[in-house]
């Protein structure tokens, strides 16, 4: 299997008056082409910090201080990978919502609750596809000159199809001045003498500086009256949006895209949520706790939904959870995570059949499966405090094999069998 | 567990008006349970499975007297042949007897009590929270916490209340340790243990769980749900359980009701319910639920759309635009929840068929 993302060592630490919380302790995983991923975790394990640090969004406080975050998007040349932690923000953004979407927890709160769902949908259609919502609209604009005969407005419709057409024209302007610098930058990065460095600096500052849109488009946009051709463009990203909530089996998309978040049904908000992230066909689709606040029925819908995109649109799912039952029913390979640290990876079936990391075993057991009159076994204790962190392993306080060397010393993550492997000094060789 | 009935409910509604116009006038009710009958037997567990905003929580909070119910009884704890009189009374009455029914109905109803009556029963009744941080005053220490309802009673006073308060916290599994700390101290396993150690402390027979465990970790989730089962074998209590985790449903619980806009759909022991539910809501919440094992090969059965508005629900069964068996005499004709044995009832008109 091909890699699609990698991270490797991730360390984020976040800053707040009680202390340093170390929230991830050297994460990494790799999630390979095609594959559902799932990251499984009680609360506060880091899962969420994760994902965030990859994207590269992590909040104030919080800090990325080392590791790598290496995207294999190329498709001509695989084995070339893109570390994104020294991309600059703007190359950052081109990737977020176009290459790399997410979906977040509790739908409710991701949406804007003054903007209407058309327009949160389409903004990413707007933002990324630019050049195709043009396109769209030239196209609709070209069949109304051909129908009507009035000259006056064929005048002003062609008048439009010329402001569109400069549109056109910048877009690909940029894009080709955007791709030199990048593969320029390409070049230079790594590179260790004085004359590289200096010319390094002098493509980022160039890169930063290179407008998205020349003069006489901003021109354009800002002039009353003219501008109004924008309208057009919305029309067509308008259809679009339509478009899409039909194919995510939105009832009514037509009424739905004129209407605002809280209208809505939870439900309804996820699948929202997901068409904003599906607008662009990513390649990578990250799905933080989708469905935890949803009904069990509800929540069926969902994954079946995105086993169905699975199937048809997107190549790969990063899926977070913290019930196994969703583990277990969507993803193919699953990586457990206890306080910051990956404790085991492996495919589903055999997590499930013969876990390894006394943790998981632990997670396992403790899991409600509907024997009636059993008894729930318990992991003791609580998740540690990630300020002070337990030295060395960071289960072993409340872990039952616990030896000496699990408190000084942190275990790697070892191979076991095929795509099995766990970090645990119980199965280290002796 | 014997068979003695603890709460009677019968025929509860409970109607939220809405109003709108100029005047604020009454156009609509929102019917959040609409005409419930419901047996708890003592010492049981029954739990209470339904989609959010079927109305299972205000029929909880219905039975607390923490909302007023519209129309109908809840009996709690009282004598049967005194039920039935009244029953009786309410059904085949005339009008001369009206003075007669609500002498017996301020006597047993416990919809209609009021003043000391009231008070008393409160201290019956108790309730666990959903959400553990929400339902725990962050100004009070622990022991206040666990204390007020004691207190608020006028049951105990100074050294005596204390070493109450503290043999609460140890059979919640918390120690004197945690007495003099505030709520945003602990963990949201341990403070779930405040709430119920507060839920225990006037000596309650009948606890509402309000989705106790839906807001913790699995590992946590399985140490509360252990600690209320020893609870209810040590201190013969009667817990009504609501939530919508069915694993969890399974675990702990004897009886489970199932609930869909406001009405019953099926009562029935846990380990028949699971093993053969009657119901097709039922059945679908069922195969709904993520089974944590990878090879389980159970055919999903995908509800479509959403929960229906309970202000105009649909005509006949609720369940029939969502329901794949529904035929003619669904859309038109509500049916009854009828008794067909083993303890089992179920709201259907073709569960026959459908089996």
């Amino acid at each position: 299997m091909e890699k699609l993302v990698e991270a490797e060592e991730l360390r984020t630490n976040f800053y707040t008056f009680e202390g340093v919380v170390k929230a991830l302790n050297g994460v990494s995983l790799v999630v390979n082409n095609g594959e559902t991923y799932g990251l499984v975790g009680e609360s506060g394990c880091g899962k969420s910090v994760s994902v965030r640090s990859m994207m590269r969004i992590v909040q104030a406080p919080g800090k990325i201080e080392e590791g790598k975050v290496v995207l294999f998007f190329n498709e001509k040349d695989r084995n070339k990978g893109i570390d994104i932690l020294k991309r600059s923000e703007a190359y950052m953004q081109s990737i977020r919502g176009n290459d790399i979407s997410m979906i977040f927890q509790e739908a409710g709160t991701a949406l804007n609750p003054v903007l209407s769902i058309g327009f949160q949908v389409g903004e990413s259609f707007l933002l990324h596809r630019r050049g195709e919502m043009i396109k769209l609209a030239v196209k609709t604009l070209d069949k109304k000159i051909d129908e009507n005969s009035n000259s006056l407005f064929r005048m002003w419709r062609k008048f439009h199809k010329r402001l569109l057409q400069n549109e056109t024209d910048d877009l690909e302007r940029y894009k080709t001045e955007i791709v030199k610098i990048d593969s320029d930058l390409y070049r230079t990065e790594g590179k260790t003498d004085s004359k590289s460095l200096e010319k390094h600096k002098r493509l980022l500052v160039n890169r930063e500086r290179l407008n998205k849109q020349g003069l006489k488009v901003r021109l354009q946009l800002k002039t009353p009256i003219i501008r109004r051709y924008v309208r057009r463009i919305n029309a067509a990203v308008r259809e679009k949006v339509i478009e899409l909530l039909t194919d995510l089996g939105v009832p009514n998309p037509g009424n739905i895209v004129d209407r605002y978040p809280h209208e809505l049904s939870g439900g309804m908000q996820q699948r929202i949520v997901i068409s904003i992230a599906l607008a662009c066909n990513p390649t990578l689709l990250i799905a933080d706790e989708p469905t935890s606040n949803l009904d069990v029925t509800i929540q069926a819908q969902i994954l079946d939904l995105i086993r169905q995109l699975k199937k048809t649109q997107i190549s790969s799912v990063l899926f977070i959870t913290h019930d196994l039952g969703v583990v277990a029913e969507i993803c193919d390979r699953v990586t457990v995570m206890y306080a910051g640290d990956t404790c085991e990876t492996a495919s589903v079936k055999d997590l499930f059949k013969e876990p390894m990391h006394p943790y998981t075993k632990g997670l396992l057991k403790s899991v409600p499966k509907g024997e009636i009159g059993e008894k729930l076994q318990t992991i003791p204790g609580t998740v540690p405090n990630l300020i002070t962190p337990p030295s060395g392993c960071r289960f072993h306080p409340r872990c039952p094999d616990v030896m000496e060397i699990c408190k000084s010393q942190k275990p790697e993550m070892l191979m076991m069998k095929d795509g099995h492997s766990v970090a645990c000094h119980l199965y280290r060789k002796k | 567990m014997n068979n003695e009935i603890l709460v009677d409910i019968r025929g509860l509604r409970k109607y939220y008006p809405v109003k709108g116009g100029v005047f604020k006038k009454h156009i609509a009710d929102v019917k959040a349970v609409d005409s419930v009958d419901l047996q708890i037997k003592k010492g049981e567990c029954i739990g209470l499975v339904g989609e959010s905003g079927c109305g299972k929580t205000t029929l909880g909070k219905t039975l607390l007297r923490l909302h007023d119910a519209s129309e109908g009884r809840i009996y709690f704890n009282q004598p049967e042949e005194k039920i039935n009189e009244l029953e009786n009374l309410l059904s085949n009455g005339n009008a001369s007897d009206h003075g007669e029914i609500r002498k017996l109905r301020n006597e047993l109803d416990l919809t209609k009590f009021s003043g000391k009556k009231l008070l008393d029963l409160r201290k019956k009744l108790q309730i666990v929270f959903q959400d553990p941080s929400n339902s725990l005053n962050p100004r009070l220490l622990v022991k206040h916490i666990v204390g007020e309802p004691i207190v608020a009673h006028k049951l105990m006073k100074g050294v005596a209340l204390e070493a109450r308060v503290l043999e609460l916290l140890e059979t919640v599994g918390l120690g004197k340790t945690h007495m003099m700390r505030y709520p945003h101290e602990f963990s949201g396993g341990q403070r779930q243990r405040i709430a119920i150690a507060r839920a225990l402390a006037t000596n309650p027979e009948f606890i509402l769980m309000d989705e106790p465990t839906s807001a913790l970790d699995v590992s946590v989730q399985a140490q509360i749900l252990n600690l209320l089962k020893d609870l209810q074998n040590n201190l013969d209590l009667t817990y009504l359980f609501v939530t919508h985790h069915l694993l969890v449903v399974k675990y702990i619980t004897n009886r489970i009701a199932v609930m869909y806009l406001g009405k019953m759909m099926e009562i029935s022991p846990t380990a028949e319910l699971f093993k053969a539910p009657l119901h097709p809501y039922t059945k679908a919440l069922l195969s709904a639920i993520p089974v944590p094992d990878p090879e389980s090969q159970v055919e999903k059965i995908i509800l479509t759309g959403d929960v229906p508005n309970p202000i105009d629900p649909p005509s006949g069964c609720r369940f029939h635009p969502r329901c794949k068996y529904a035929t003619n005499i669904c859309k038109k004709q509500e049916p009854e929840l009828e008794d067909v044995g083993s303890g089992r009832k179920v709201a259907c008109h073709r569960w026959k068929e459908i089996q």
